[in-house]
């Protein structure tokens, strides 16, 4: 408005021009419209990265192919297909390429490799699987024979402790044969024997003598012990290497040893040959120490060391069994008579400190020297 | 008024002073360096045990498991099985006693049906306000001791007031 | 009512397994408090020390009473209606009967080793613990490791199988999917078999298969047949399948003993043990070849029901020659080391 009111009062269209230039286009400018730094979203286009399939469906493949070039699992791997890092999948056995879909997992897709031409992915689910063996024997004798002694690098260092442990097992197997056979002709039942009974009986005390210590009954290792006999030389026979009479003969001579053995000997529940009682025996003896421990404890109210070797012995004898062993031990062999017998003012009394559970609270007591058993 | 007594105390600069002057203007209070001026509820040592407390995670701070013996393990277990057989049986007998409620009160309004429909058209008329059948009534233990006002009319504004 | 004049204190009628053997314990449990102290702590001082909770003893008595009660009204209708319950709904009621008696109770959780199995309460006691743990583990084992479905289809375990090799000097059981050695499987096992319905006095035929017995012709793996036990009776009273019982009876051993041999290089193989109710029949067949064994088609010929299972696996170690001449067996093949 105020320019137009400007050039009414000017005629020449030249004047005009002028007052306009000077005005507007002046005060116009251009400014650079190229950002010289650049922008965040500039330059940032990526070669691409050939994502995709490679393989077709029906295509044959070999062990290591990759199938599936993908970001993020777009196919799952399926038979015989593993995953990579950047989720590539590729064939674990060669095999024909399918692409199914699975019932189990409705949302997925999966590529899989069939290992025949006629087989259609998924499998049925409650067959065996189709597995491929893979392995290629050895044939040449020299190749098999080193291939079969060689060892991982772990074993061949341990191998020597371990033949080591075996000589020292079989060794400690050997003496303890030795010295069961020699307590074994300490029996008077066995004196008349042969050495060859003697050798027989003695090899089954070292086995009976190992189920024992591993947590069997004596019946179940009586038992276990001419079972193992029997097996061995039954295979022996189907081996051929013995014939039936042979066997007979081997086995019979075994029983009657193992039978004589059973009843005259057993082991006690520190696992020392002992000689075998009935129960009756067991009854009488049992009562026999008894009375003979009572007699010793109840006569002598302070325990000395020669008593209580002679109560350690009567306790420690196969008519008790390992808990009664305790129960007894407990009774009679404490460590510390009871308070409200061996509490003490005299001089040479032991100062004791302990704990008392109900007033929480360290109790002193002087206790009289001969009320601890000496060791 | 912080102005005013911060041109008394030049030295306002200390941890709870200002705080303190600003809310009870007390005339003036000697500042002593690393002492504390901070205003407490409880006392120092119940405050030092809630201090601990609050660094100790949650888990800590559980109460410690019972420990019973196998005896009143078998105790415990018992009272819990007695407790939840009372409560079963009498939940039952609850459940017993509504479904009976409900099915008298649907014979009594099929009856009806079938002896006057137009009454029980009436019963079952969709009133405003009211959301639901008459069927569907909230069984209580027992029937009310007035059961129906026969008389009963409406208080008149007026009344109210 | 009290303590020792209901139901639960009556042996009469009701077996004196439901009760237990020490006194202490008992009296511990058949009253409000602890006459003899927490007997089953063993310490002296643990005994000291603990203090039972605040109020369990008014409230427990009157918890028996109620639990008690509950027992002799399902006694009462046990002895009603005898000839009209099923074989099921008895068992189901004497388990509800005896199941919150704390006698029992305490003895299913604390005296695990010696319960009476031909007890229905003790039996659901026992199935209860197989089943929060022992089966779960089974079914994970034949699953992850595919002997589900690579000989049978599926299982639905309806027993627990405990497996042991007895002719070694250690006498422990076989976890199943456990990795033996050689020496260890030389010889057969000894079988368990704890049932835990009411006892059906039935058959069972054992097999012990290896589906991972290499099949070079075809490049793939056949299924051995490594033990094969038939018409074996099993009771409540008698649960074992072992030598001693085999001893007795040699016809019940179908296929006698083969301990795995795997080959040198060749995968681990997994050795299934399945164990098969016989519904009441006898297997008469004699004829069942060892090799490209068919277990499917075995169990549908004779109609067996599976009802237990377990595994094993055995590689080659420096032990296989021995057990393969122990046998008579031809020396193993060695495989390359690397597969193709």
């Amino acid at each position: 408005m105020f320019l137009w009111s400007v050039s009414s009062k000017a005629a020449a269209p030249g004047v005009i021009y002028q007052s306009i230039k000077q005005s507007i286009l002046t005060v116009q400018i251009r400014t650079a419209t190229k950002k010289t730094a650049g922008s965040k979203t500039h330059m940032k286009d990526s070669a691409g990265r050939r994502l995709g399939p490679k393989k077709q469906d029906g295509e044959l493949v070999s062990i290591g192919q990759i199938l599936m070039r993908q970001r993020g699992t777009k196919f799952y791997p399926g038979e015989n297909v593993g995953i990579g890092r950047d989720h590539t999948l590729f064939a674990l056995e060669p095999g024909y390429v399918r692409y199914y879909l699975d019932p189990f997992h409705p949302k997925r897709k999966f590529i899989g490799v069939a290992l025949h031409r006629n087989i259609r992915l998924p499998l049925p689910h409650w067959e065996p699987r189709v597995r491929r063996f893979g392995y290629v024997e050895i044939t040449d004798k020299f190749d098999s024979d080193r291939e079969e002694g060689r060892m991982s690098r772990k074993e061949h260092k341990l191998f020597p402790n371990i033949e080591f442990a075996l000589k020292k097992r079989q060794e400690a197997r050997l003496e303890k044969k030795q010295e069961l056979s020699s307590q074994l002709t300490s029996f008077e039942e066995f004196f008349s024997d042969s050495q060859e009974f003697i050798d027989i009986a003695s090899s089954r005390l070292v086995k009976l003598d190992g189920f024992l210590r591993g947590g069997k009954s004596i019946a179940e290792a009586r038992f276990y012990a001419t079972y193992n006999f029997r097996y061995d030389l039954q295979l022996l026979l189907k081996k051929m290497i013995i014939t039936e009479t042979q066997f007979d003969q081997r086995l019979t001579q075994y029983l009657t040893v193992a039978s004589k053995v059973d009843d005259v000997v057993t082991f006690d529940s520190h696992f020392r040959l002992c000689k075998q009682l009935s129960s009756a025996q067991k009854e009488e003896l049992a009562k026999n120490n008894l009375s003979k421990i009572e007699e010793i404890v109840g006569n002598h109210t302070v325990m000395t060391r020669d008593t209580r070797y002679k109560v350690e012995n009567l306790i420690d004898s196969p008519a008790f069994d390992i808990s009664a062993q305790i129960r007894l031990r407990r009774k009679y062999l404490k460590p510390v008579v009871r308070e409200s017998k061996g509490v003490s003012s005299t001089k040479d009394a032991v100062i004791v400190r302990r704990w008392n559970d109900k007033s929480r609270r360290i109790d002193t007591i002087s206790r009289a020297r001969d009320a601890f058993a000496p060791s | 008024m912080f102005k005013t007594y911060s041109s008394a105390l030049p030295q306002s600069l200390s941890r709870g002073l200002v705080g303190a002057t600003r809310q009870t203007p007390t005339p003036f209070i000697q500042f002593v360096r690393g002492k504390r001026t901070k205003k407490y509820d409880l006392s120092p040592a119940a405050q030092k045990l809630i201090t601990q407390l609050s660094v100790l995670s949650a888990s800590r701070k559980q109460p410690k498991m019972l420990k019973l013996c196998p005896e009143d393990f078998v105790k415990h277990n018992t009272v819990q099985e007695a407790y939840k057989l009372i409560t079963r049986k009498r939940k039952k007998a609850e459940n017993e006693k509504l479904k009976q409620q409900y099915e008298s009160m649907k014979l009594a309004c099929e009856d009806l049906s079938k002896v006057s429909p137009e009454l029980f058209e009436a019963a079952n008329k969709r009133e405003v306000s009211k959301r639901f059948s008459l069927e569907l009534r909230v069984p209580t233990n027992y029937p009310p001791n007035v059961p129906w006002y026969y008389d009963y009319t409406p208080e008149s504004p007026e009344d109210k007031k | 009512m009290s303590f020792g004049t209901g139901i639960w204190s009556n042996f009469s009628k009701r077996s004196t397994s439901l009760t237990v053997s020490s006194n202490k314990i008992k009296q511990g449990l058949l009253n409000a408090g602890l006459p003899f102290g927490p007997a089953t702590l063993r310490k002296r001082s643990s005994r000291i020390k603990y203090s039972p909770p605040i109020g369990l003893s008014t409230v427990y008595p009157l918890a028996y009473e109620i639990l008690e009660l509950e027992s002799t009204q399902i006694y009462k209708i046990l002895s009603r209606q005898a000839n009209e319950l099923s074989m099921e709904q008895k068992e189901e009621l004497l388990v509800r009967a005896e199941y919150h008696n704390p006698e029992v109770v305490f003895k299913s959780h604390f005296q695990t080793n010696s319960l009476d199995r031909t007890q229905p309460v003790y039996r659901r006691y026992l199935r209860e613990k197989w089943e929060n743990h022992d089966k779960m583990l089974l079914m994970q084992r034949l699953e992850s490791l595919h002997a589900i479905p690579d000989t049978l289809s599926t299982l639905d375990p309806r027993c627990d199988v405990v497996l042991r090799f007895p002719h070694n000097n250690v006498h422990t059981t076989v976890e199943p999917g456990q990795l033996l050695s050689s020496n260890v499987t030389k010889k057969p096992p000894s079988l368990e078999v704890v049932e835990f319905d009411p006892i059906p006095d039935d058959l069972y035929t054992v097999l012990i298969v290896n589906p991972d017995t290499p099949d070079l012709e075809n490049d793939t793996f056949s299924t051995t047949l490594h033990w094969a036990l038939r018409n074996v009776p099993l009771s409540s009273s008698d649960i074992s399948i072992d030598a001693l019982k085999l001893q007795e009876c040699p016809e019940r051993e179908l296929v006698s003993y083969l301990p795995p041999v795997p080959d040198k290089n060749a995968p681990v193989n997994r050795l299934v043990v399945w164990v098969f109710r016989q519904n009441q029949k006898e297997l008469t067949d004699s004829e069942v070849a060892r090799e490209f064994f068919d277990i499917r088609g075995f169990v549908a010929q004779h109609s067996l029901t599976a009802v237990g299972a377990h595994i094993w696996r055995s590689g080659w170690d420096r032990n296989v020659p021995n057990v393969r001449d122990m046998y008579g067996l031809p020396k193993g093949r060695v495989f390359h080391r690397v597969r193709r």
